[in-house]
């Protein structure tokens, strides 16, 4: 395998991150240079997409994903009674096992008890199935994206040790910090993560054979979860939703005016996308798509689909240069340094940095007529019959785009030049005016801390955040959650008002599709002014911020 | 109501659970009968006067539970009693087998001088029968017991069995000074069933 | 003999938080011994009830014996695996006994429905026996052609010592009848989706010891993969809260021997559930105590604890329907007979006068409503044993007739003896002598005088007389028989423009009051509604990782507010158009209201010596 530099930080001075660089550096002190190197191109976050290396480092690892000092995904499992039916063949029913050097012993007594449990649920909710297990070390939630095929996570309740009277350590446990529905969620986005990618287990199984469809989870999984952070699970997660950006019509309508021009002069380009600092503005695929998609793109998991070189059906284009795949991540040895580079990845923002410009997939180097082209194949349902779509990145400072071209149709190196130079100025104009536009408004919203969803259009706006940091107390997030569990629950309910122990208001609204969620940290308001202030936000804020 | 003389009689009622104790001190108390009967939680205390040859006997009437967990509890009823009532249901053999249990425990453990009834309830379910009287009056004669079928739900034979009974109780009986109000201050149970490896306090 | 009142300094196990205790005028949570001497019911009680000496058990004893061999094994299977393994229990039964075997072999061509549970038992059953707990597990298992049968196996076995020695239920010819019994019953299929809301208690080794639907016999499969599923995450040194699935919610409770289990699509949460789980545990230990069902188990693991449940089965059921409906119980609080204080002080003082040195605890309760409680100053009644003892009366229509002399164990106070208690209706007729009948059933007024002195009896049963004619003397008993007569208050004694309807408690008297409910809450389907209405904002507000001062939900309906204070707990209900400030104005007035009637909605003095 070759260790790569990177040879698209182009733009502008990479800037390190302090702590990972810092770790990363430290790690290279004790590694070869090559390595230390891509560590370094990691850090820094200018990862070239066709480095091999760390997808190599990442490959097949048993490293969870370690997130928040509670809680931290214990094992995600994937089975299927109907591969194991007798007590010989039993462990053939587990076709994805993570982490998958648990003993096999154990792996099928979990898989016996969740078979039981969904088997003992079902007794009595005859249509829905289970959805999770609770107890008091840890949370258990069910998927069965196909017939016959579960899907279980589990994840660690959250424990802290308290001195007892006796002064004795007891542990304690934050059971209710761990909520269903965000978890819930977590593990469907998981599954359309991966179907984004490979498709329908039942198809690859269908169409390949079983052992495909275990070397493929295997493949995806373990990388997944490196890149999930469950610190950052929250009503965000739960909402599963997309941030749009407002825009004023004008500008609107010439990002319109340019895909549709884009589309035209390239036909085979089926399907545009256009982001703008993570908010969406266009976009041509049908909603759930977008919507893993959207979750790709903005979440750190690209950069390890991008490292990693072993993406099964991603590497390859039509006219089929298929570049020397890494092997399927050896994980043989993990040593420190492996884990620190890991680390290091994590904490990378999610790929987009400013000041960059170009592909970040297809072809590495355009001057090179046999660069490699790194287009990974996508499983949409907004795909044709026929259709094998890949996945076009290109950037522009902060501006995205990205094109799922059609590779049944001959293209080659020409096809990016052209595009390329057909698409450049007119994305760079259009994310100059679009930043513009942007700080003429920003002042007008940092007042409120609130979260607005719609669930017709996905639309999803957060000031509780800001970048992946929360802006508010978590526990304030927790609440929500339980608000928004609640609206789900009882469809009557269409307001909820609490104050918390702190003394901070929150607020709940539904109407018809949409839910906005404010919190007001006004110790003295009561009820009648906290409900004014509310009343002014949606005034000032809902009547012209999102394009519907 | 006027009466020679009043005799106070104390009065237990034993038996299996089910087999209508209550349902028989109710019907000899009241006259009544409950379709809706419940289980005895403990025991239940009612007191009725019936006047026989000119006598008046005044029973305290202890109904217990029959329930397995308050067979414990028995010997606070029977131990002072001039008389017991052990009930079966003519139509469950293993009540009557479990008489004999209680026949046994009384000979060993109640009052030596206890006058002794037994009542077949239920004869109103001839078809259901599973215990012939003659079975039961050969086996009331041998422990020199009355022996009387009887039906709570028609009356049938309820007051005879207090009658006879009251003609059974000896003429002289220990006249209990003032029953009614009687502390027991007796602090250990006398005599109480052997089995005490469970005791846990 | 002198009661013997001792604190033994430690507190019983409360999972309670820091609920106010009944009427109590101290901070007081000391568990109180009482014991009577050498000889305590309690080990009276365990004499005759769980020894296999007791006078009784030859009788049954035959009836036992498949269940008794299977216990045996069990022992010693447990001496060999060191530690209990509770599924293990299932496994000597498929080969072990005769009866057992029997019972097992004509291999019921199982219903779809038992056919998954069973393999949900197979991959149990394996895991165990892979695990290796003991060779002989392992070999029972693999012995039985399928593994899964061996706890399923076991069950049939187990129903048949279960419903023979059961002495309440006819069961002639024991083996053979009770056991084709069993097997149709098992045929038939049951809908578990057609009740709202089941509870199941299981004893550790999976016998079935009480559901509210169906009888426990046709669940020995039930049963035994919900013992799986509890030892099995047991095993991993965890304890199983709930699953969830669609609208439904499972939530178990492991407590010592026994497991218990809710069942329910209500969308009650899952703290409310699990209370309720551990009301119901309360209610085995009122009738059992503490200490004898864990000496039960502990001498035999296999104990079919029916037998000593049977005749207390209404009081699980009625429970657990009260809870449904009152809200007493998520609110660990009583409700009082609205009396004038002067009339309930009165009252008080009867119950006091003259009363017996070793009286504990005297009160009156009418229709699920405390009118006085008289008390040691040292010694306060927590609400829930005090609801339990309102659930006693409320469930059994056997007091009215006769005066009752029960052992009556009250968790709280202590879970380790039976205190007794004299249990009569002051309104019905009990003075037979004149040949009146008994009017059974007619009284609504309870009197229960407890006590620790088992053979108090007599002197209890003059002091309520004594009591009766005080009362009557006094015109208190009308007074009483007036206040019942009168219903209680409705929302327009009130008179608050916009509010429906509330519940408000008062945190230092654990007491609580709630007008009648009217329209539109006349339906049974609008009355529940608003009970899980309440429940929720309940269960929101006490939320133990986030708990609130104010929640207020508003809905197409109606709208709610709980609002939580240091002294009381709101909870109010408006029309769905009212705005925050009528609200607030209306809540406003209410607080006032209360205030202002305080003094007859609740006993503020308690009644104490």
């Amino acid at each position: 395998m070759d260790a790569t530099t990177p040879r698209r930080s182009n733009a502008g001075s990479p800037a390190p991150q302090s702590n990972a660089a810092a770790a990363a550096a430290a790690a290279a002190a004790s590694a070869a240079a090559a390595a230390a190197s891509a560590a370094a191109a990691a850090a820094s976050g200018t990862a070239s997409p066709a480095s091999s290396l760390a997808a190599s480092l990442l490959g097949g690892s048993s490293v969870l994903a370690v997130a928040s000092p509670g809680m931290y995904i214990e094992n995600l499992f994937v089975y299927n009674a109907i591969f194991g039916p007798t007590e010989e063949t039993e462990h053939e029913k587990i076709v994805f096992y993570h982490p998958s050097d648990v003993p096999l012993d154990t792996k099928i007594k979990q898989v016996g008890l969740c078979e039981a449990l969904v088997k003992f649920a079902a007794t009595f909710s005859v249509d829905r199935p289970c959805e999770s297990m609770h107890s008091m070390r840890s949370r258990q939630v069910f998927f069965e994206p196909e017939p016959e095929y579960w899907m279980v996570m589990t994840v660690t309740v959250p424990v802290t040790l308290k001195t007892g009277k006796d002064g004795r350590q007891v542990e304690e446990f934050a059971e209710e910090d761990v909520q269903d529905n965000i978890l819930l969620t977590a593990l469907h986005q998981s599954y359309a993560m991966f179907k984004l990618f490979n498709g329908r287990f039942t198809d690859i199984y269908s169409q390949f054979s079983l052992k495909i469809l275990r070397h493929k989870l295997q493949e995806f999984f373990p990388r997944y979860l490196t890149s999930l952070r469950t610190e950052h699970f929250d009503l965000l997660t739960a909402c599963n939703g997309i941030q749009f950006m407002p825009l004023d019509k004008n500008t609107y309508l010439r990002v319109q005016c340019f895909v549709n021009l884009t589309e035209t002069t390239f036909p085979q380009i089926k399907h545009t996308v256009f982001l703008h600092n993570e908010h969406l503005i266009w976009s041509g695929l049908e909603q759930d798509d977008m919507r893993t998609l959207y979750r790709l793109l903005t979440s750190g998991f690209l950069s390890a689909t991008l490292t990693g070189s072993s993406e099964p059906g991603s590497r390859t284009t039509k006219g089929g240069k298929a570049s020397a795949t890494g092997g399927s991540g050896s994980g043989t040895n993990i040593s420190l340094f492996q884990q620190q580079q890991q680390a290091a990845l994590r904490e990378m923002q999610p790929f987009l940095l400013s000041n960059r410009v170009g592909y970040i997939t297809g072809p590495e180097d355009l001057s090179d007529p046999d660069t490699p082209v790194n287009a990974p194949q996508l499983f949409v349902e907004s795909a044709q019959d026929g259709e094998s779509l890949h996945l076009i990145i290109y950037q522009s400072n902060n501006a995205i785009v990205c094109f799922l071209v059609d590779a049944s149709v001959h293209f080659d190196i020409k096809f990016y030049r052209d595009l390329d130079s057909y698409i450049a100025p007119q994305v760079r104009g259009l994310s100059e005016t679009i930043s513009e536009h942007l700080a003429k408004r920003s002042a007008v919203e940092s007042h409120y801390r609130y979260i607005y969803y719609n669930h017709m259009n996905l639309a999803l706006k957060s000031t509780m955040h800001n970048k992946r940091q929360l802006t508010v107390p978590p526990d304030v997030l927790r609440i929500l959650s339980d608000m928004r569990s609640h609206f789900e629950k009882s469809p009557l309910t269409h307001e909820l008002v609490v104050k918390m122990l702190s003394d901070c208001w929150v607020v709940g609204r539904k109407s018809e599709q949409r839910e906005i969620f404010v919190m007001l940290q006004q110790k003295n308001a009561n009820l009648i002014e906290i409900n004014d202030e509310v009343r002014r936000l949606c005034m000032t804020l809902f009547n012209n911020i999102f394009l519907e | 109501m006027s009466s020679l003389s009043l005799r106070e009689v104390k009065l237990c009622l034993l038996g299996d659970a089910g087999v209508g104790k209550s349902s028989l001190v109710l019907r000899f108390v009241a006259d009544s009968f409950n379709e809706n009967s419940e289980s005895t939680i403990g025991a239940s205390f009612m007191s009725k006067t019936l006047i026989v040859e000119d006598q008046t006997f005044k029973y305290q009437i202890w109904d217990t539970a029959g329930q397995e967990k308050y067979r414990g509890l028995a010997p606070m009823y029977y131990r002072n009693a001039a008389a017991a009532i052990i009930v079966y249901e003519i139509t469950r053999k293993q009540s009557f087998e479990a008489l004999k249990h209680w026949v046994k425990e009384l000979r060993q453990f109640g009052p030596s001088n206890i006058i002794l009834a037994i009542a077949g309830n239920k004869s109103d379910l001839e078809s259901q029968r599973q215990v012939s009287s003659d079975e039961a009056k050969e086996y009331a004669d041998s422990i020199d017991a009355l022996f009387v079928e009887t039906s709570a739900l028609t009356a049938d034979n309820v007051s005879y069995l207090f009658e006879a009974l009251s003609k059974r109780l000896p003429q002289e009986s220990i006249a209990q000074p003032k029953p009614a109000s009687t502390v027991q201050l007796v602090d250990e149970t006398p005599n109480k069933p052997k089995n005490e490896k469970c005791g846990a306090c | 003999m002198a009661s013997e009142i001792e604190f033994l300094g430690e507190a019983p196990g409360s999972h309670y938080s820091g609920d106010a205790l009944l009427l109590a005028d101290e901070e007081a949570d000391d568990s109180v011994s009482v014991s009577g001497g050498s000889s305590t019911p309690t080990s009276q009680l365990l004499a005759g009830g769980v020894g296999s000496a007791g006078p009784d058990t030859d009788a049954v004893a035959s009836a036992l014996q498949a269940g008794d061999l299977e216990a045996d094994r069990d022992d010693d299977d447990d001496d060999d695996d060191g530690a209990a393994n509770p599924s293990s229990s299932s496994q000597p039964a498929a080969t072990g006994g005769t009866a057992a075997a029997t019972a097992a072999s004509p291999a019921r061509r199982p219903r779809l429905a038992s056919t998954s549970l069973k393999e949900a038992l197979r991959a149990e059953a394996s895991v165990s026996s892979r695990s290796g707990a003991s060779a002989a597990n392992a070999n029972a298992a693999a012995s039985s052609a399928t593994a899964g049968l061996a706890p399923a196996a076991s069950s049939p076995a187990s129903n048949n010592s279960a419903s023979s020695t059961a002495s309440d239920k006819p069961a002639p010819q024991a083996a053979h009848q009770s056991d084709s019994v069993v097997e149709s019953a098992e045929d038939i299929p049951f809908n578990w989706a057609a009740d709202e809301k089941h509870i199941f208690i299981l004893s550790n080794a999976g016998k079935p010891i009480y559901s509210r639907y169906g009888s426990e016999d046709r669940l020995v499969t039930m049963m035994g993969v919900i013992q799986a599923l509890v030892s099995f995450v047991q095993d991993k040194n965890d304890t199983l809260r709930s699953i969830i699935a669609g609208d439904y919610r499972f939530v178990f409770l492991s407590k010592g021997p026994i497991i218990l289990v809710a069942v329910a699509r209500t969308g009650e949460s899952e703290m409310h559930l699990s209370s309720q789980l551990h009301i119901v545990y309360n209610q085995i230990i009122s009738v059992l105590t503490h200490t004898q069902l864990t000496s039960i188990f502990e001498q035999r693991r296999n104990y079919d604890l029916r037998r000593m449940l049977a005749g207390t089965e209404k009081f699980f059921d009625s429970l657990i329907t009260l809870v449904d409906s009152d809200p007493s119980f998520f609110l660990t609080a009583v409700r009082c007979l609205p009396l004038a204080p002067t009339i309930r002080n009165t009252i008080g003082q009867t119950l006091q006068q003259n009363r017996p040195a070793d009286l504990l605890f005297a009160m009156m309760i009418a229709e699920k409503q405390l009118v006085t409680l008289v008390r040691p100053k040292k010694y306060p009644l927590h609400p829930s044993d005090l609801l339990l003892i309102f659930n006693l009366v409320n469930a059994s229509t056997s007091f009215s007739a006769a005066e009752s002399w029960i052992p009556l164990c009250l968790p709280k106070f202590n879970n380790r003896g039976f205190l007794h208690a004299h249990v009569s209706y002051l309104d019905a007729d009990l003075e037979t002598d004149a040949d009146a009948p008994a009017r059974s059933g007619s009284g609504r007024v309870c009197l229960l005088l407890i006590t620790t002195n088992k053979d108090l009896f007599f002197v209890l049963s003059e002091f309520r007389k004594q009591i009766l004619q005080s009362l009557q003397a006094t015109q208190s008993m009308e007074a009483i028989q007036d206040a019942l007569d009168r219903e209680n208050y409705r929302i327009a004694h009130v008179d608050i423009a916009g509010l429906r309807h509330f519940i408000y408690k008062s945190k230092n008297t654990s007491q609580f009051t709630q007008p009648e409910l009217e329209a539109p809450y006349t339906t049974p389907e609008e009355r529940q509604r608003l009970f899980r209405q309440y429940q929720h904002v309940h269960s929101a507000i006490h939320s133990t990782a986030r708990p609130l001062k104010i929640y207020f939900n508003n809905g197409s309906k109606e709208a709610m507010l709980g609002w939580i204070t240091t002294n009381f707990e709101l909870y109010a209900t408006f029309g769905p158009l009212v705005t925050k400030s009528g609200a607030i104005a209306a809540v406003n007035r209410l607080l006032q209201w209360i205030k202002h009637e305080e003094d007859k909605l609740f006993i503020l003095n308690a009644q104490v010596f």
